[in-house]
């Protein structure tokens, strides 16, 4: 994929620290970064602010971000970490007061009775595994994409992704769905 | 396809449903960057004292400009007015990322300027194209009561494509804001007056609401007595102007919504020269009397209601549909909340605020929401539709209020005259009923409360007339409820050389519901292309 030479220019002036060149790099994102925070938070304000909390370091790591790399794979990258973190600091919440857990869970089970089989066999995957599946098959981003999200090789993703639907396979169908390589 | 089945199930599964992101999500993350991290502006939008000079030129210029600052310290005061009887241009400065800020000080009483001033607070957001900047857009955003301030700095992104060329300037109208507030009441105080019920069927009723305008006007008067007289929309006209010069513009280019169109028009109307380009969207119209204004406005809600209610009788997935015909369960409910007021929380639905909710919830945008929240509180929770009525009354969950009403009343009554004998208002009923059953009485005695109000218009219900400016864009909603479009069309034919452009549907204001509305009057702010006469453009969703 060619890299846009108008990204490039906003990168460089984000770099500079020209704000208004930053919102239009995260606009075109937006999508993307938040629907796969829903889909590891399972909760749109925690979505939202995870979207938020990402834009921010973002911001702050741009200077990070190589000549020539594209934004959103670098970005969504840092999305998907931050959400590693709200999880984490979930479970020690959840260990602290279990009982407000034991009432969230049975709230999720009333709005989300379709597909729960299915959310939760991608929530057991291994992070790496659950991200690449979300990006590659559900935001249908290209499998060199997810690479540079999750900062491997690209038969790194490959190998993730097949793992990841031997494990899925119960709750999609009973036909082989395999990625190349 | 197996691996389409597996998308297809992955998008089920985790489906975020409507409404997902929030669409303010990007503006209010950039605000959170700007607040948390102030830094230096890049190079390129320096702000230029005078535009036009070359560095050296503008340099010597501001040396001077210093020097006549000094000698104005040294009590030269009338001196530099002579030189400079208009205002120079304001120094902005860096307020948080992106925007700059400014305050343009402008005579309290226009009439008499000896007797003191108060600064206008100001915001820009500059053109993202700077190479290719025309100028400042000026953003009027009504209420009154608003911080154009704060609505600047959260919707900025709606206004994308001309801010390109634009600095996008938002001010707080005086009264408001951070323009020397009108404040009379405490965010719990104002919780207590949204309590009283304006449909005033018993004489127990009718007592409460005279006490509690007349506690209104007697506090304001004690608290903000001194600015009263002064926070009238002529004279935020007028601070207008001097917007216009603080952001270095020959002329002004203009966009204002609601009320923030009679602003437009009273501007056009003193300054029609001045003018580059004025856009009104949903327009308010000075010829029409105040109880005249919330007759048609009953009758425009009524006219959402009954499209509401019959969508939902003709749905299947119309949840307030399912226990009876949806009007009938409104009427009901409206009572039900009138004889006892729901608890919710420590709060209370009482019928003020579910008619405030039903306001809201018939926009197009909010009707499934509308539907949800009606048919909780039929079964007895009124969570929902006490948040939609919070919505109307910019209620936030820390139970501050981002309008203020207190500056609402004062520049609607200064503006607008009022008939000051109850009866006239008695003899309203039966339009007002036969107008809309539920919305009509509550809106029957809405201005009486200028009728107390310590400071009496001295404006005459009458069109204002513009004569010598440029052809002004006039856009108004065939169903607009808060807007109607017979102002529109009023206004149209009382603003010489005015353009008329119209969208069918429902809901307030136009330019975020239509892209054909959209693109007509973003080409007409950056190339003064103006629409032909009578076009019409649809809604962008079901409206």
């Amino acid at each position: 994929m060619t890299i846009g030479e108008d990204e490039q220019a906003l990168i460089a002036r984000a770099q500079s620290g020209d704000l208004a060149a930053y919102e239009r790099l995260l606009e075109p994102s937006i999508r993307v970064a938040t629907r796969l925070a829903f889909a590891l938070l399972h909760d749109r304000s925690e979505a939202e602010d995870a979207f938020q909390e990402a834009a921010f370091r973002a911001w702050r790591r741009l200077r990070n971000l190589h000549p020539g790399s594209r934004f959103q794979p670098w970005f969504v990258g840092i999305v998907a970490n931050q959400c590693r973190e709200v999880r984490r600091g979930r479970w020690r919440q959840l260990i602290r007061v279990p009982e407000l857990a034991v009432a969230e869970s049975g709230n999720e089970i009333t709005t989300w009775l379709e597909g729960e089989d299915l959310r939760r066999a991608v929530a057991r995957l291994p992070h790496d595994q659950r991200v690449a599946v979300l990006l590659h098959f559900h935001l249908d981003m290209p499998l060199s994409d997810v690479a540079t999200a999750l900062g491997i090789s690209q038969a790194g993703v490959k190998t993730r992704i097949n793992r990841a639907l031997k494990r899925l396979r119960p709750a999609v169908a009973s036909t082989e769905v395999k990625v190349d390589g | 396809m197996a691996e389409d089945t597996l998308r297809r199930n992955l998008d089920e599964a985790f489906d975020p449903g409507t409404g997902f992101p929030d669409p303010l999500l990007l503006s209010r993350t950039m605000s959170a960057i700007d607040a948390a991290e102030p830094r230096p502006r890049p190079a390129q939008g320096r702000v230029r004292w005078f535009p036009g000079l070359s560095p050296t030129a503008s340099r010597l210029l501001a040396g001077a400009l210093i020097l006549l600052i000094l000698l104005a310290a040294f009590g030269a005061l009338l001196a530099v007015q002579h030189l400079f009887p208009t205002p120079v241009p304001a120094r902005w400065s860096h307020c948080g990322g992106v925007f700059e800020c400014a305050n343009v000080r402008v005579p309290l009483d226009y009439s008499n300027p000896a007797a003191g001033s108060i600064e206008i607070a100001t915001v820009r957001k500059p053109a993202t194209d700077p190479a290719q900047r025309i100028g400042s857009l000026v953003l009027g955003f009504g209420g009154p009561g608003v911080s154009g301030i704060d609505l600047l700095r959260q919707n900025s992104v709606f206004y994308g494509t001309l801010n390109t060329r634009f600095d996008l300037v938002g001010f707080d109208q005086r009264g408001t804001g951070r323009s020397s507030p009108v404040h009379c009441f405490t965010n719990s105080q104002i919780d207590a007056l949204n309590y009283v019920d304006t449909v005033l069927d018993d004489p127990r009723e009718k007592q409460a609401f005279v006490n509690a305008e007349m506690a209104i006007a007697q506090v304001c008067r004690q608290t903000s007595g001194k600015l009263l007289p002064f926070v009238d929309t002529a004279s935020a006209a007028r601070d207008l102007d001097a917007i216009r010069m603080a952001a270095g513009d020959a002329r002004l280019t203009y966009l204002g919504f609601g009320y923030g169109t009679l602003l437009g028009e009273i501007y056009a109307h003193l300054f029609p020269t001045h003018v580059r380009a004025m856009v009104l969207d949903g327009v308010f119209d000075p010829g029409d009397s105040a109880t005249d204004m919330w007759l048609q406005r009953a009758a425009g809600f009524e006219a959402a209601l009954q499209s509401f209610l019959a969508n939902c009788r003709a749905s299947a997935t119309c949840a307030f549909g399912d226990g009876g015909d949806p009007g009938a369960r409104l009427t009901a409910l409206m009572n039900r909340v009138d004889q006892n007021p729901m608890l919710v929380g420590s709060r209370m639905l009482g019928r003020r605020l579910a008619v405030a909710g039903v306001l809201v919830g018939l926009d197009p945008r909010n009707r499934n929401q509308l539907d949800s929240a009606l048919t909780d509180a039929a079964n007895g929770d009124g969570k929902s539709l006490l948040a939609l009525a919070d919505a109307n009354y910019g209620r936030q969950p820390d139970g501050s209020y981002s309008f203020n009403p207190d500056a609402s009343t004062a520049t609607t009554c200064i503006d607008q005259p009022v008939p000051s004998d109850i009866t006239v208002y008695d003899r309203l009923g039966p339009a007002m009923t036969a107008a809309s059953p539920i919305f009509g009485p509550a809106f029957q005695y809405v201005p009486l409360g200028c009728a107390y109000w310590p400071v009496k218009s001295k404006s005459a219900v009458a069109p204002v007339t513009v004569a010598g400016a440029p052809p002004i864009l006039i856009v108004g909603a065939t169903h607009d409820p808060w807007w109607p479009y017979s102002w529109a069309t009023s206004v149209n034919r009382a603003l010489a050389s005015s353009v008329l452009l119209t969208r069918e549907g429902y809901g307030p204001l136009s330019y975020f519901r239509s892209g054909c509305i959209k693109l007509a009057v973003d080409s007409y702010v950056l190339r003064s292309t103006l629409p032909a006469g009578g076009t019409v453009c649809p809604s962008d969703y079901p409206a």
